[in-house]
């Protein structure tokens, strides 16, 4: 399993449900803090093939209190 | 004695060839388009003439001449069930509310997926950086493109091409977005399931009406 499967499979662990979308692989705490962006709702946006889209509203501060880098570290590490 | 006015009867009979010196080139007239000239008196470095009606000339720039790109090395996933964007293309400009843009896109790609569901791209505009609208999502699950997991976890390539007419000279961007139809899916962009990335690649070039 390389480094960003990794990361997907110690984040469904801590908490199945969660959307995220990352940039890069999450190695470290500054990569934890910066590269992700946690979704936090949805907008809607029309598109012009008529209806409207659902876009993500995002944070780079993780909202969920049951996901920390030492958790998902500590995670990664029995993988 | 020089004169400062040919008298009327010697039009009809001028030499030409007798014709020394230079002319002013306030004397000169500027020649139009209905006689074989541009109508201009000046243009734009480095750009060319373009008719911009049938008697009329302006300079502008040639199709593709106005062009960004963008190249990145970043690797993107997400399991989200709603649109998000990966990288911010430079904005474009458009030289008038005519012209249409054509926008390129190249990387790498691959989808996990825990079900036969799928992952989602979808093209977003924006203009000026305050208006925002979606683009060509008559596709799957209100998607541009539609991918199913590759059952050998092998990424594939991955090449978008559209063109738009934002109608608009104000400065625009096309967001490349994508998604997946459930949670417990991961899209990979600019990388395979592996890991292994390369470049991605976004052109936006304007084509003159």
């Amino acid at each position: 399993m390389n480094d960003i499967e990794k990361f997907w499979s110690a984040l469904k662990t801590l908490k199945p449900d969660v959307e995220c979308n990352v940039k890069d692989n999450i190695l470290t705490e500054e990569d934890f803090n910066n590269n992700i962006e946690w979704i936090t709702g949805k907008k809607e946006i029309n598109s012009l093939d008529g209806g409207v889209i659902e876009q993500s509203i995002t944070t780079t501060t993780c909202p969920y209190s049951e996901i920390t880098w030492v958790k998902i570290s500590e995670e990664m590490s029995k993988l | 004695m020089p004169f400062t006015t040919l008298p009327t009867s010697a039009y009809s009979t001028l030499d030409a060839t007798k014709l020394t010196g230079t002319v002013a080139s306030g004397n000169l007239p500027t020649i139009p388009v209905t006689k074989g000239g541009t109508g201009l008196t000046s243009g734009t470095s480095g750009q060319f003439l373009k008719f911009t009606g049938s008697t009329t000339l302006a300079s502008g720039k040639s199709s593709g001449q106005n062009h960004t790109f963008n190249s990145v090395t970043s690797k993107y996933s997400t399991n989200s069930t709603s649109y998000v964007s990966i990288i911010t293309p430079t904005q474009i400009t458009p030289s008038s509310t005519s012209s249409h843009i054509l926008v390129r896109f190249y990387c790498s790609m691959a989808v996990l997926s825990n079900t036969s569901n799928l992952g989602h791209l979808a093209i977003q505009r924006e203009i000026n950086g305050s208006s925002y609208d979606y683009l060509y999502t008559g596709g799957q699950n209100s998607s541009t493109y539609t991918f199913k997991a590759d059952g050998n976890k092998q990424g594939y390539g991955l090449a978008l091409e559209f063109r738009d007419s934002p109608n608009t000279t104000l400065p625009v961007r096309y967001y490349i977005q994508h998604k997946t139809d459930n949670t417990g899916m991961t899209m990979y962009l600019n990388q395979n399931q592996g890991g292994q990335g390369g470049y991605m690649f976004l052109i936006q070039q304007e084509e003159l009406a």
